[in-house]
């Protein structure tokens, strides 16, 4: 393509300042659409991923066999502390941390409630991505923090003494009392509503596990390579016979739901892509019709039609590259002013809750939209594409001028 | 004796509106040899435009032979015929035709790049404008020049190129009596001083003035083929061809 024809058709496009302006623009805020709706699926895509591989599930989980069809307390595993330095020394491992969980009865006063007691590591949980970020500290001994959905039901205030009665790993009656030292708000469900969280250690105490726990949560550097994480960990001696997953095995509905957001995109992209060539078609179709007499002339002065139509074809792309150029301004610049604060839905729509619980997670009304590159250069390729499809109407109609026709106008 | 460079026996062009057949020429017999400045005459609907459509191989005749440079018309491809419109002839329209967004040496140089003239373009299109005067006016867009002078653009870009043959249709059309005088004045200066062949249609007894065959057409025909006396082409140009032309209109 020479110089020259770009020149041409960029001076051309501007002809009818009035109409491309027109046309930019409606190709321009379909873009904005699009790329608004892409950074809220995108912070909602991401947000899920890092709630279910944060708090939830980790990367990788292992358990003893069977454990997670009955949860029965006494499919342990062992050696947990030996297995956690293993783990912890493997180059592949970023983090590894133990829990407990027991269901139990907890009650304050005369009240029992049912319960998930929860042993955790809080060394090992306060992370942003664990089960404690955020969470008031678990001081050591008999201190527990309750779930804010469970303590506003039994009635439960910080500092209030919270009697749990379960039974051991051994068959034996395990119960204590504790005092409340605080309340925690997760992104999962089943925490804030049955959760009551102690030191790992206390759990096993109280539950007579020794150094036994249900689960080990491990993460690796990237959540989408947590299933070659869990195949190189299955290998691990410390790990023989035991039931190694990687989130994704774990959680296939929430893969699901993550993946169907990963596609909703499309749909909002195809009416982005009709509205781009109903507008590059449109302007093309008008421009050249205009210009037929002038076209013409460009025939008789010995311009090939492919000269013609590679004008129009450049033309056409030029309007779309330069809609979706301005859109991608407008776009990125306001998913930028809106990453920073995020974006209350509810308050968008009228007030009302703000949180979903869904899939045992929490979703959260207010969104922090964010873009990646691939994005912006999606939308941009895309509108470039649907440019060149939309200039085939006109280009077809240019390259079957006749000159001596043209010229008569 | 010049070159017969445009040959036309009993050529016909019948156009069709639905199921009617508007018959635009009905026999035309015509020889045009380098060098003539041929006027093309008669009143509207006489066929001027059509044969000069035909002659520049922008169509194909219905009937007839027309060869133009020795090639039948009607043999040749879309392309074949492109190329002859590149290479061979040059155009000048009624109505200026300049392309708007283009500046005049922009609007000289698109001819050249046609023809896949390379780094020079430039200077050869900036060359042609001073030969013809319009070296101030190479910059400005043709919003910015007046009628005259957007059509002496017209005739610079249609030499640029080095064509044998000019068709020009109504040139003058639009211009008023002192520009049409300064544009016939420099297409026959042109004629003279290059070579090439001028054949183009007027209403405008001044232009036919300038001619120095007139050929007259009603309903189709020639009816009448006048060549003023001591003005044969072959007398006006003794040894002037393509080449010398060349060296006139740049490098």
């Amino acid at each position: 393509m020479t110089g020259s024809t770009l020149r041409l058709a960029w001076r051309n496009l501007w002809r009818n300042r009035r109409r491309t302006t027109l046309a930019v623009t409606a190709i321009g805020l379909s873009v904005v659409l699009v790329l608004a709706y892409d950074s809220v699926l995108r912070a909602y895509g991401d947000w899920m991923t890092e709630t279910v591989t944060g708090p939830m599930l980790g990367h990788v989980q292992v358990h003893a066999p069977e454990w997670r069809k009955d949860r029965s307390m006494d499919r342990t595993l062992r050696d947990v502390t030996a297995t956690l330095s293993a783990l912890r020394r493997d180059p592949e491992v970023t983090d590894a941390t133990a829990r407990v969980y027991a269901p139990a009865l907890a009650a304050v006063g005369e009240e029992g409630f049912a319960v998930v007691v929860v042993g955790v590591d809080p060394a090992a949980e306060t992370h942003p991505m664990g089960l404690l970020a955020g969470a008031p500290a678990l001081p050591a001994g008999r201190s527990v923090l309750v779930g804010r959905l469970l303590a506003e039901q039994m009635g439960l205030r910080v500092g209030d003494s919270l009697a749990v009665v379960g039974q051991g790993a051994d068959g034996s009656l395990a119960n204590d009392l504790y005092r409340v030292a605080g309340l925690v708000d997760t992104s999962v469900d089943f925490v804030n509503r049955q959760g009551v969280l102690m030191a790992l250690g206390e759990a096993q105490t109280l539950f007579a596990m020794g150094d036994e726990a249900h689960e080990l949560v491990v993460r690796g550097r990237d959540p989408a390579r947590a299933g070659e994480l869990a195949s190189h960990l299955s290998a691990l001696p410390a790990l023989r016979g035991l039931e190694v997953l990687d989130w994704r095995t774990l959680s296939p509905e929430m893969v699901g739901l993550i993946e169907l957001v990963g596609v909703a995109w499309l749909f909002v992209l195809v009416l982005v892509l009709v509205a781009a060539a109903a507008g590059v078609a449109n302007t093309m179709l008008m421009s050249t019709h205009e210009r037929t007499h002038e076209l013409g002339m460009l025939l008789a002065l010995g311009a090939r039609p492919g000269r013609i139509v590679r004008m129009v074809v450049v033309e056409a792309l030029m309007l779309g590259l330069v809609g979706a150029l301005a859109g991608t301004g407008v776009g990125v610049a306001l998913v930028a002013a809106t990453h920073r604060t995020g974006v209350d839905y509810a308050a968008l729509t009228g007030g009302g809750p703000q949180e979903l619980s869904f899939g045992g997670l929490r979703w959260s009304l207010r969104l922090y939209p964010t873009l990646a590159v691939e994005d912006v250069l999606r939308v941009v390729a895309a509108v470039g594409l649907t440019s060149l499809v939309a200039a085939a109407w006109p280009a077809a109609r240019v390259a079957r001028l006749q000159p001596s026709k043209a010229l008569r106008g | 004796m010049s070159d017969v460079i445009l040959s036309a026996r009993g050529v016909t062009k019948i156009f069709r509106q639905g199921r009617i057949e508007v018959p635009a020429l009905r026999g035309v017999d015509l020889e045009v040899r380098t060098g003539e400045f041929l006027a093309l005459v008669g009143p509207s609907g006489s066929g001027k435009t059509t044969f000069l459509n035909l002659a520049g191989a922008l169509d194909v005749p219905t009937g007839g032979e027309l060869l133009v440079f020795g090639k039948r018309i009607a043999d040749l491809s879309r392309a074949a015929r492109a190329e002859l419109r590149l290479r061979e002839l040059g155009f000048v329209f009624q109505a200026y035709n300049l392309v708007p967004v283009l500046t005049a040496l922009e609007n000289v140089e698109f001819v050249l790049e046609l023809q896949g003239v390379g780094g020079e373009r430039r200077e050869r299109a900036r060359a042609v404008l001073d030969e013809l005067g319009l070296g101030e006016l190479a910059d400005r867009r043709p919003a910015e020049l007046s009628g005259g002078q957007q059509q002496r653009v017209a005739v610079a870009r249609a030499v640029a190129a080095r064509p044998r043959l000019v068709l020009a249709d109504e040139p003058t059309a639009n211009l008023d009596g002192e520009n049409a005088e300064i544009l016939m004045h420099l297409m026959r200066d042109l004629r003279d001083r290059h070579g090439m062949t001028f054949v183009f249609s007027t209403h405008d007894p001044r232009v036919v003035a300038h001619a120095v065959r007139v050929v007259t057409l009603v309903d189709g025909r020639v009816a009448r083929d006048q060549e003023k006396p001591g003005e044969a082409p072959h007398e006006i140009l003794p040894g002037v061809g393509k080449a010398e032309a060349a060296g006139h209109l740049g490098p």
